[in-house]
């Protein structure tokens, strides 16, 4: 499995801040990569509970429009995170949502708001790598 | 206080007169006008603003502002510290009219709901958010070096920032005034936060950021900087603020944050699927448009340009999937309704709409 994650908008949708990353669990355990250059290799455990975060069978049958119209009804200015799971029979599904969804996530595939979560702590360690790039 | 109810023809809800207070306060909380008017009536509430207050209190933030006295609106703050937590609203530590406290971000987020009340009920005598006397509540210090501020449909709420990208986000009064304007608009035109009717959203929250900011520093047209978040990027960030409705794509240029792409005008419209549709980046288009209609009519841009604007989010007729170009019609007729239709105010309207490509130099002419 592969998991793709894009982070845009916020208030102010800086283009060096959009962060484009990949968590690939056949790099063994799993390594977290951004098109920016960082890289992280996760630790064993850290991989086997990122992993099971997301229920595929239960991630795939998210509709995105019903994800939308509770986008559309929340605040304005938070970070869009386009999220993609891509599994090694060569299915993918994607979803769009808001950094304040965690709750609404979690109701849909429990574990999915905690890989939010995960995904936003994730967010503010390339912020720091960048920054240290500078 | 039976009494008065019946004489509000509540006659047949003299059910009221018999009713425990708990059940009237709820009554108020969730009936229809007719019956929240008799509830109050029979929960014995005058008329004075303390207790306009207390009845503000049972109502709720929906229908807060049922004017009971006919006095004049004010405003009514409360501000609350969040204590790094993701738990809203968190401890109230200032109360409207209580003395500034040792918390600076406190302090300034007081200021800053107070500021956009005082536009919006002084300039286009909106009382409050929803134009019935929201009371205005705000948590300051959400999460641990949260880069972000926003209005979630109750209250504000505003990140501390990281220190590394984002100053704490109180520090902009203009700020404040845009995230506030987004309940303004959700409750008027309500634009879809998509495209070209999401970077209106964000326009428009930018339009009345920037003349809160105008109108606390009694600031012209001329004098105003016409950035949006002046000093909330933090220090070591080549940058001045987060947008330039003056010169769109001119405000930073940093290699982390990259350079400001926002355009200043149609040629230069950007597509993409991130940000909802780009709304933060194409919002450069209509922010230079009003930006344009100011500088020409000169003077404060709350006055002219910023009443057609108001007049344009009011208007009913506009879609919530407004384009760019619905959304420039509605100003001009708008400037012509208020000003006339060979008014110099309609006039610099056209014409900036022409400067920045949304309406053709023909169609400008055609309309004119």
């Amino acid at each position: 499995m592969r998991i793709e994650f894009v982070r845009s908008g916020g208030p102010a949708a800086f283009p060096g801040m959009v962060m484009d990353a990949t968590v690939d669990f056949a790099a063994n355990p799993g390594r977290v990569s951004e098109k920016g250059g960082y890289t992280r290799d996760l630790a064993s455990q850290e991989a086997q509970d990122v992993q099971k975060l997301i229920d595929p069978t239960l991630f795939f049958r998210i509709n995105n429009k019903d994800l939308a119209k509770k986008r559309e009804s929340g605040p304005r200015d938070l970070y869009q995170y386009d999220i993609a799971v891509h599994m090694d029979d060569g299915r993918t599904h994607s979803i769009t949502v808001s950094d304040m969804m965690g709750e609404t996530l979690e109701g849909i595939s429990p574990g999915l708001g905690k890989f939010l979560d995960w995904a936003k702590q994730e967010c503010q360690r390339i912020t720091n790598y960048k920054v240290g790039q500078r | 206080m039976c009494k008065v109810a019946h004489r509000h023809s509540f006659s047949s809800h003299s059910i009221f007169c018999i009713l425990p207070p708990d059940i009237l306060s709820n009554i108020v909380k969730n009936g229809t006008p007719e019956q929240r008017d008799a509830a109050m009536r029979a929960l014995g509430l005058d008329t004075s603003l303390r207790n306009q207050r207390l009845t503000f209190s049972l109502l709720g933030e929906r229908s807060a502002g049922l004017d009971v006295s006919g006095a004049t609106p004010v405003v009514q703050r409360t501000i609350f510290d969040a204590g790094n937590l993701q738990v809203l609203p968190g401890k109230a530590v200032r109360n409207e009219g209580a003395p500034p406290t040792a918390d600076v971000a406190v302090n300034e987020a007081y200021e800053g709901l107070g500021n956009t009340f005082d536009l919006y009920l002084q300039v286009y005598h909106r009382n409050s958010i929803d134009n019935a006397g929201l009371p205005l509540n705000a948590s300051v210090h959400f999460d641990q070096k949260y880069n972000n501020a926003f209005w979630n449909g109750q209250q504000m709420v505003f990140g501390d920032g990281d220190g590394v990208i984002f100053n704490r986000f109180t520090i902009a009064t203009d700020v404040i005034g845009h995230e506030l304007t987004h309940g303004v608009t959700a409750a008027e035109a309500n634009l879809v936060y998509q495209g070209q009717s999401g970077a209106l959203n964000e326009s428009i929250s930018d339009v009345f950021g920037s003349l809160v900011k105008q109108f606390k520093l009694k600031q012209t047209a001329a004098q105003a900087d016409w950035l949006i978040g002046a000093g909330l990027l933090a220090a070591g960030i080549h940058g001045v603020a987060l947008r330039s409705m003056k010169a769109p794509g001119t405000a930073y240029n940093d290699p982390v944050l990259g350079k400001d792409p926002q355009p200043a005008d149609m040629q230069h419209f950007v597509n993409t699927m991130q940000d909802n549709g780009g709304v933060h980046t194409n919002s450069g288009i209509p922010n230079r448009a009003f930006f344009l209609v100011a500088s020409a009519l000169g003077g404060n841009a709350w006055e002219r340009a910023g009443q057609i604007w108001y007049d344009t989010v009011t208007d009913h007729r506009l879609s919530k999937r407004a384009s760019f170009a619905a959304f420039a019609t509605r100003t001009s007729l708008n400037a012509a309704t208020r000003y006339g239709s060979a008014s110099v105010e309609r006039k610099a309207v056209l014409d900036a709409w022409r400067q920045v490509g949304v309406i053709k130099a023909t169609a400008s002419a055609a309309v004119s």
